[in-house]
């Protein structure tokens, strides 16, 4: 054999797990469905590199692939957006090297003490996870948005938070770099990136190298140490044998069809294409016939709600500033966390008139999460993947969202507030940009589909190691658990 | 590495297009050492495509790939191979609605060139037309949930091989 891992994905689970087993001196190999993005990656082949989407002309580039209950159309494999349409929710994911880190909103907050009590086997506690949060944190080393660099819309969102006597909002760590590197210094990857320049793009990849993404920190680590990352390289099967486990990929580049084996196997897909990878090898293929119950329970959309808080009279240019930098969080759901953020609209790289994107300056948009009190479950209709997940998980954690929003929204004195975009308030449908679950932790294998190390119940060598992992909705970012929880998983992996 | 129902190789391509290129002798050789497929794994219907005919081995490659792409477009009749048990039927015209026709039983013998255990399907069974009832299939895995079979024709005491195709779940 070629290799003693291969990773399937490259986002927080997958990279992280590149990095760390590279680093322990096994041969790894990183599949990875999308292209290398943006400009840090000038070094790579042309073939496999992108610039990120940008206008009209750059608009073919935004969508990769769309998938529904019926049919699974790849729009262009080297799309930065995939959406998946399920009966009541959609969710829109990322792809390419480093997967949702070039269109997640760059917080890295650690979930709360208690979710680790509550859901978690007794092995992984909320004292034992600082440790591999840190580990984390050294790697990408976020901080808080400084206050000199305050937007006009992050002061029109504090404004608006303490009017409604909600006082200061939190200022999240983000993995962006505030001032830049200058010669002789690098971030953790050993590369140096530009000091932010606030232009507010940081949800359709960061043009000048300050977000810090994975591409720039755990993947040059992980290649750093031999690792192999194949870009464009899309797993669409798995399966057991004897010594381990065999992937088959799409090389989107030639349109070939290979296989690799390993006898360690690490699923790090984002939630919806590790679940459906593992779904179809039990269901479809029959390759991992033996794969537990638990498969596709614990599914949640992390109780994610958008709302766009249309034609405001206290902000003039909403585009500028970093995505997310500051929340409010509801407290009146005991054990269920929920907030709301300020987001903003990247406008001036979207294929938009000039009329319409003069008419969104005004306007803002606020994302809420939370946890649900339920879960949902993922399964297999005629082969393709859908979702059992919406507002009826939880109807008073979605009305407390829309509550805090409008608290918030109100202050602003717009023309119109559009709760659950696109649904509207209380409607059933959600939308969700974190999808978790699925193939969660569990302490037995009735309880979860993997065991506090992430290696599934009865199968040595395969691992899941993204968001699927998670048995229950955490209610803020999920990223920087997945990070820290692919850490664990590394380092107790054999 | 020995495998459990997987092959045994990894460094070459598995699409049909990719096989379809390769000479009757490279696909003797593939599908000799590959493991015989597991009749419990091959269930419901799964998806067709020729991989190989005879006599289209000595056209040239470009005109070759232009004869498979054809076989490959939604006109093209077989659709595939359903399974249920120990028995089977060709699909035709649709995958989901289409018609059953030219069946099948299933066993694990000795391949016909005796490379190794495949897994048989015998079309001598009572429903097809006599002509029918003399071709043979072989069947072994070529990836999770991936196929790789071959047909031949019984004329007098001896068979004829006429192609390959593969399945995929």
């Amino acid at each position: 054999m070629n290799y003693d891992a291969i990773i399937v994905g490259s986002g927080f689970g997958g990279s992280v797990s590149a990095a760390r087993l590279a680093e322990k001196g096994l041969r790894v190999l990183v599949l990875e469905r999308g292209p290398w993005w943006g400009p840090a990656n000038q070094d790579k082949p042309a073939e496999v590199r992108r610039a990120y989407p940008r206008g009209v002309a750059g608009s073919r580039k935004f969508l990769r692939n769309i998938h529904t209950a019926n049919s699974s159309r790849l729009v262009n494999a080297d799309g930065l957006f995939e959406l998946h349409r399920f009966d009541a929710l959609t969710a829109i994911t990322g792809s390419g090297v480093g997967g949702g880190s070039h269109i997640y909103t760059n917080i890295q907050q650690p979930a709360d003490d208690a979710f680790f009590d509550r859901y978690f086997p007794e092995e992984i506690t909320a004292a034992e996870m600082k440790g591999w949060y840190r580990k984390v944190r050294e790697t990408l080393r976020p901080s808080p948005l400084p206050p000199e660099n305050r937007p006009e819309k992050n002061v029109a969102f504090e404004k608006a938070g303490i009017a409604a006597d909600l006082g200061k909002p939190t200022y999240p760590d983000l993995a962006i770099e505030w001032k830049g590197h200058g010669p002789g210094t690098t971030n953790a990857g050993g590369l140096r990136q530009q000091a932010c320049d606030h232009c507010g793009t940081c949800i359709v990849g960061c043009e000048n190298t300050a977000k810090t993404t994975l591409d720039l920190t755990y993947i040059p680590l992980a290649r750093r140490h031999g690792a192999e990352v194949r870009a464009l390289a899309e797993v669409t099967a798995i399966g057991e044998t004897d010594e381990g486990y065999v992937v088959r990929y799409v090389d989107h580049r030639s349109g070939m069809h290979l296989q690799e084996a390993a006898p360690r196997l690490i699923l790090a897909a984002g939630t919806l294409n590790t679940v459906r990878l593992l779904l179809r090898a039990r269901d479809v293929q029959r390759s991992l016939a033996r794969l537990g119950p638990a498969l596709g329970r614990n599914f949640t959309p992390n109780g994610d709600m958008g709302m766009a808080v249309l034609g405001t009279r206290s902000v003039r240019n909403s585009t500028r500033g970093a995505a997310f930098n500051a929340f409010y969080r509801g407290n009146d759901l005991p054990g269920q966390p929920y907030l709301i953020g300020e987001v903003g609209m990247p406008l001036d790289a979207l294929p938009i008139s000039p009329v319409l994107r003069r008419l969104l300056r005004t306007s803002v948009v606020f994302v809420g999460m939370g946890s649900e009190s339920r879960t949902g479950r993922l399964f297999l209709v005629d082969g393709a993947l859908q979702a059992e997940a919406s507002r009826e998980l939880d109807p008073t954690l979605y009305a407390a969202i829309e509550s805090l929003a409008d608290a918030v929204g109100s202050q602003y004195r717009p023309r119109r507030i559009w709760y659950n975009w696109p649904g509207g308030r209380g409607a059933r449908a959600l939308a969700t940009v974190h999808p978790l679950g699925g193939a969660s932790i569990g302490r037995t294998p009735e309880e979860g589909l993997v065991d506090h190390r992430g290696q599934v119940f009865g199968h040595r060598g395969l691992y899941v190691a993204d968001g699927a992992l998670y048995p229950h909705a955490p209610g803020v970012p999920p990223s920087m658990t997945i990070a820290a929880l692919a850490e664990r998983i590394a380092s107790l992996m054999e | 590495m020995k495998a459990k129902n997987m092959p045994t190789s990894f460094n070459q391509a598995v699409d049909p297009a990719s096989l379809a290129m390769k000479s009757p002798r490279e696909l003797d050789e593939l599908f000799a050492a590959l493991p015989p497929a597991q009749a419990d794994a091959l269930q419901g219907t799964l998806h067709g495509r020729l991989a190989a005919t005879v006599g289209l081995a000595s056209l040239p490659p470009v005109i070759r790939k232009r004869v498979f792409a054809l076989t490959h477009a939604e006109f093209f009749p077989w659709r595939g191979k359903s399974f249920s048990g120990d028995r089977g039927a060709n699909v035709w015209v649709s995958a989901k609605r289409g018609i059953r026709f030219a069946a099948y039983s299933m066993r694990v013998e000795a391949a016909h060139d005796r490379s190794g255990p495949v897994l048989r399907l015998d079309y001598d069974v009572k429903e097809n037309l006599a002509p029918l009832r003399r071709i043979l299939g072989e069947v072994r895995t070529l990836g999770p949930g991936l196929y790789l079979g071959r047909m031949y024709y019984r004329i007098g005491g001896r068979a004829v091989r006429v192609l390959y195709f593969t399945l995929s779940a």
